[in-house]
């Protein structure tokens, strides 16, 4: 071996490394010249994965099958049907009954620890068994083999690599593409139920006969990933074979998020396109360096020779942006795009420029496309071009204006005027008259000032939103939060986190309305999207995720049960996995299992109920003291299990507590502050000091009908609590008087309220 | 930790200077001590039970250096030329013993190098296996000097990824690549497999 041949062997073998075994052989061919320099070079690549495999046999861990094995758990195995770079893939089948069923058997011959291996397949496995879509393959099974070998079972696919299927059917772009949105939809689903792909790539992606595109191995990159850490040899090797469709932040190695799955599937639209990868150096070193800094060259024409247009262009281009915030923010936003292009409808990722939407529609209607309208196209073009120049002109005079605007006219003069506390309320109530004032007067004015910057006024309509709500004017606040909601969507689209936002601030204000029903849909609007958010915002999710459950609580609906318990699980173990078990998130859904719990009125039930408010309200106490409005509910939350277990004197310490924070922050007046007092009220009651109750319920309905609707179920529960005090102390005349008010009034489900029940009562005194 | 150890500026030429005067002096009184000490632990290396059966060199030039620097407070000039001789050293010594150990098997019986310990453990396809290493070793050098250089350090010095590019004075990533690609070359080269010789799976 001469010295001039080294660097040449290096780099040929770094590249071939980075490859599948399959790609390795004809890439040799194509690039070396030299007999002795090839044989040189897949002698070293021989000697590499023999040496990966040998020292994961000397760690004696698994052994390697020469042989196909006969069975592998309760599979039969048929035949060898492939090598991946895991391990090798077995066709197998199992007797269900009356039917056999085909198996795809994967064995993980390059896992090194097993125990590992298997804590993480059976998690895997529970998360997956919910994702189920028609172009995912699912994980069947898992096991072990007789000889300690990780083994996974799924669908069996008959069908070719997405590369090979568009070559070999010559298809066109619409099919090439819809292909891709099939991917992009799958992934999308997934992604939902935060299951990230993590290594997509062609060979990954099967296309049957009928065409449908099926993605293999979702999350398996995941296990694969638990690997002895001391093994760095088969972790370079590993990372090196992965690294042709890596994105930018897995070369980095940071953490990887849906956004690098929106990169791979950028990376398969390209390849299926084009026949090529973005990206072809054949240096392991350059195409790294390639994928983090070098700019894609746009996909202009297909392996077929045609011509790729524009708009399909830049989808793919934005769907391989290095930086994670200019690609789609989603698969979903992407496949949305891919179909618009479909459809010759706006693409997001063009400056929608008036000429350019102009184009699309003429696109679209091609009926109208003679000399005459060519020429009118022209003409609105140029007319266009000249009104976007002073547009431009016109917008970054603006932006330069904004922040003056946003800060004089939002934040001061609203939010400014008062000390706001974390729940838009003023302390004192003097404040509130004045508050009032200023909100009816200057809102229309501003409204009117900030028309022409519609983020601006939205984010004036969210802060509007939150002083009513601070007014306990739920639906002035309803209305404001409706106004900023539509806003908003219509400046992000659907996706976005101030969309979330707006969703979260208007299911409060449900909530506060015991709007239920409303507040779930909302809710569970927002958890979508934060779901689908980059990065993802776990703390906003579980908090997202919270706002269902306690919904669901709420409506207390049987069938909604399985969902609820599943949705507990999961945003607890989310919880605890990403802030720690003493954290807020998981003091928050300790509550919320609670609440699961006192439901179902059974002893031992509340007795679990009971540890977890007791151990939730000291994780609160620890970390945010003993004031914080926060501390008031996990009291209020507490107080209301240990009544239902009739630990009395106890709930009514909690309560009394509870009562001093909120009016701390919200005033003795407040509707807030009607809540616990109103409880207190029935622990009163229920210790058969109907005195005190009668005092205290009689505070609660002060305070709420003076604030809130009439038939605000919050009121309701007020006088139905005032009439039974009444009935149980023997005051017929009372009782009949707030009896009477009670049937006066006009509300939702009036029968589920036993008013007749309690009419009967009085009228047998 | 270079210039906390020695207490020098980043100069790299002024180092070097320091360290040809060094030689002259310290280090090369020194050599014979380090040689002897590399010795002792090739020795205990060959005679102690191994878990694997194989030869795990890690950190083994690392703490011949602490123990000179540290015990004897002695300056030895760079951790970078240590490293490099050490290695150069520990090498030196299983071939010799190897060669020892072949020669002993053609000579039937008669020594011909001596051995001072007849507890010396090694095996005859080991000792096959370590001369073919560094023959193979001698030809990479010609081709890829610094691949054959990351291979002794790394094999034989047992030094991690991090003191070998810290030695080359060049960047961890291209030590990687180059002990990649050098290992695979030199596997293919030798008749039996490195790791049971060597316990690469356990280096840093």
């Amino acid at each position: 071996m001469k010295s001039h041949h080294w660097n040449s062997i290096q780099s040929l073998f770094e590249s071939a490394l980075a490859m599948s075994l399959e790609e390795r052989n004809s890439f040799l061919n194509a690039q070396c010249e030299d007999d002795e320099i090839k044989e040189e070079v897949s002698n070293m690549l021989f000697a590499h994965e023999g040496s990966s495999l040998r020292l994961e046999q000397r760690h004696n861990i698994f052994s390697h099958y020469s042989q196909p094995p006969n069975m592998l758990g309760n599979y039969r195995v048929v035949k060898e049907i492939g090598q991946g770079g895991m391990g090798k893939v077995y066709l197998g089948s199992r007797h269900d009954g009356t039917f056999e069923r085909q198996v795809a058997i994967k064995t993980l011959t390059r896992v090194t620890n097993t125990g590992l291996i298997r804590e993480r397949f059976d998690k895997e496995r529970r998360l997956h068994a919910k994702l189920e879509h028609p172009n995912i393959v699912q994980i069947l099974d898992a096991g072990t083999s007789e000889q300690g070998l990780p083994f996974l079972v799924m669908h069996y696919v008959d069908g070719v690599p997405i590369t090979e299927y568009v070559e070999k059917n010559h298809c066109g772009i619409s099919q090439r593409v819809e292909l891709v949105i099939q991917l992009c939809e799958a992934v999308a689903v997934a992604h939902a139920q935060l299951i990230l792909h993590r290594d997509i790539k062609p060979s990954n992606i099967l296309v049957t006969a009928e065409g449908r595109a099926m993605l293999l191995d979702f999350g398996i990159a995941k296990l694969l990933n638990v690997q002895d850490n001391k093994d760095i040899h088969t972790q370079a090797s590993e990372r090196l074979l992965t690294l042709a469709y890596a994105s930018p932040e897995q070369i980095e190695e940071d953490d990887l998020t849906t956004a690098s799955d929106v990169y791979s599937l950028g990376n398969i639209l390209y390849e299926t396109l084009t026949g090529a990868r973005p990206f072809t150096q054949t240096k392991t070193h350059d195409l790294a360096n390639n994928i983090l800094k070098a700019s894609v060259l746009p996909p202009t024409v297909t392996d077929t020779g045609l011509k790729i247009p524009a708009d399909l262009q830049a989808i793919c281009l934005k769907a391989l942006e290095k930086p994670i915030n200019k690609r789609y923010a989603s698969a979903s936003e992407l496949a949305a795009d891919l179909k618009r292009f479909q459809n010759n409808e706006v693409v997001t990722v063009r400056k929608p420029s008036y000429l350019y939407r102009v184009q699309k529609f003429w696109q679209r209607h091609p009926i109208s496309s003679s000399f005459g309208v060519i020429a009118s196209v022209t003409i609105i073009g140029t007319l266009t071009l000249a009104l976007l120049q002073t547009e431009r002109a016109k917008q970054q005079r603006d932006i330069a204006n904004k922040a003056l605007i946003r800060s004089e006219q939002i934040t001061e003069l609203l939010t400014g005027l008062f000390t706001l506390n974390p729940y838009g309320i003023s302390k004192k109530q003097r404040a509130e008259i004045t508050l009032q004032d200023i909100l009816t007067s200057k809102a229309e004015t501003m409204e009117r000032q900030l028309s022409n910057q519609p983020d601006l006024q939205a984010d004036m309509f969210e802060t509007l939103a939150k002083l009513y709500e601070g007014l306990s004017q739920y639906q002035t606040a309803e209305s404001y939060a409706k106004r900023a909601l539509s806003l908003r969507r219509e400046l992000h689209g659907d996706l976005h986190q101030d969309v979330a936002h707006s969703l979260d601030v208007l299911g409060g204000l449900f909530v506060r309305q015991h709007k239920n029903l409303e507040a779930k849909q909302v809710f569970e609007q927002a958890l979508n999207i934060k779901q689908a958010m980059i990065p993802l915002n776990i703390e906003e999710v579980t908090k997202s995720m919270a706002g269902v459950v306690a919904v669901m609580l709420e409506i207390d609906n049987p069938e909604d049960e399985p969902e609820t318990i599943h949705l507990l699980n999961s945003s607890l173990n989310l919880a605890i996995e990403n802030f720690g078990s003493e954290s807020i998130p998981v003091a928050q859904m300790y509550i919320l299992i609670a609440g699961f719990h006192v439901r179902q009125k059974v002893i031992t039930e509340l007795k679990i109920a009971e540890g977890l408010g007791r151990e939730a309200l000291s994780i609160y106490r620890k970390s945010l003291g003993n004031t914080h409005p926060a501390v008031s509910y996990a009291l209020m939350n507490f107080a209301n299990t240990l009544y239902a277990l009739d630990q009395l004197e106890e709930a009514e310490t909690l309560l009394l507590e509870a009562i001093n924070i909120v009016e701390g922050w919200a005033g003795e007046n407040h509707h807030h502050t009607a809540r616990p007092v109103h409880n207190l009220g029935q622990v009163y009651k229920k210790q058969n000091q109907l005195n005190k109750a009668l005092e205290l319920f009689q505070r609660s309905l002060a305070i709420n009908s003076s604030r809130l609707p009439a038939d605000h179920p919050d009121v309701i529960e007020d006088l139905l609590a005032l009439t039974d005090i009444y009935i149980l102390s023997m005051d017929k005349r009372k009782a009949n008087e707030y009896s009477k008010r009670l049937l006066a009034l006009e509300f939702d489900q009036k029968e589920r309220w036993g008013l007749d029940e309690l009419q009967k009562r009085i009228d047998s005194m | 930790m270079l210039e906390k150890q020695i207490g020098l500026g980043n100069d790299v030429t002024s180092l070097l200077n320091m360290l040809g005067k060094e030689r002259e002096g310290t280090l090369d009184r020194l050599i014979p001590l380090i040689y002897d000490e590399l010795r002792k632990m090739a020795h205990s290396l060959l005679c102690h039970e191994r878990p694997n059966h194989t030869l795990c060199t890690v950190g083994l030039v690392n703490e011949t250096y602490e123990k000179f620097c540290q015990q004897k407070d002695l300056n030895l000039g760079t951790r970078r030329e240590f490293f490099s001789f050490a290695s150069q050293c520990m090498r030196r010594i299983l071939v010799d013993y190897a060669r020892a150990r072949l020669s002993q098997k053609r000579h039937d019986g008669v020594k011909a190098v001596a051995f001072e310990d007849a507890n010396i453990s090694i095996s005859e396809t080991d000792a096959k296996e370590i001369y073919e290493i560094d023959e193979a070793l001698s030809r990479l050098e010609k081709a890829f000097l610094r691949g054959s250089q990351v291979v002794q350090y790394r094999l034989f010095g047992g030094l991690s990824l991090d003191e070998t590019a810290e030695v080359l004075d060049v960047s961890k990533k291209t030590i990687q690549r180059d002990w990649t690609a050098a290992i695979a070359w030199l596997r293919k080269e030798v008749s039996k497999d490195i790791d049971t010789v060597f316990a690469i799976g356990d280096m840093r």
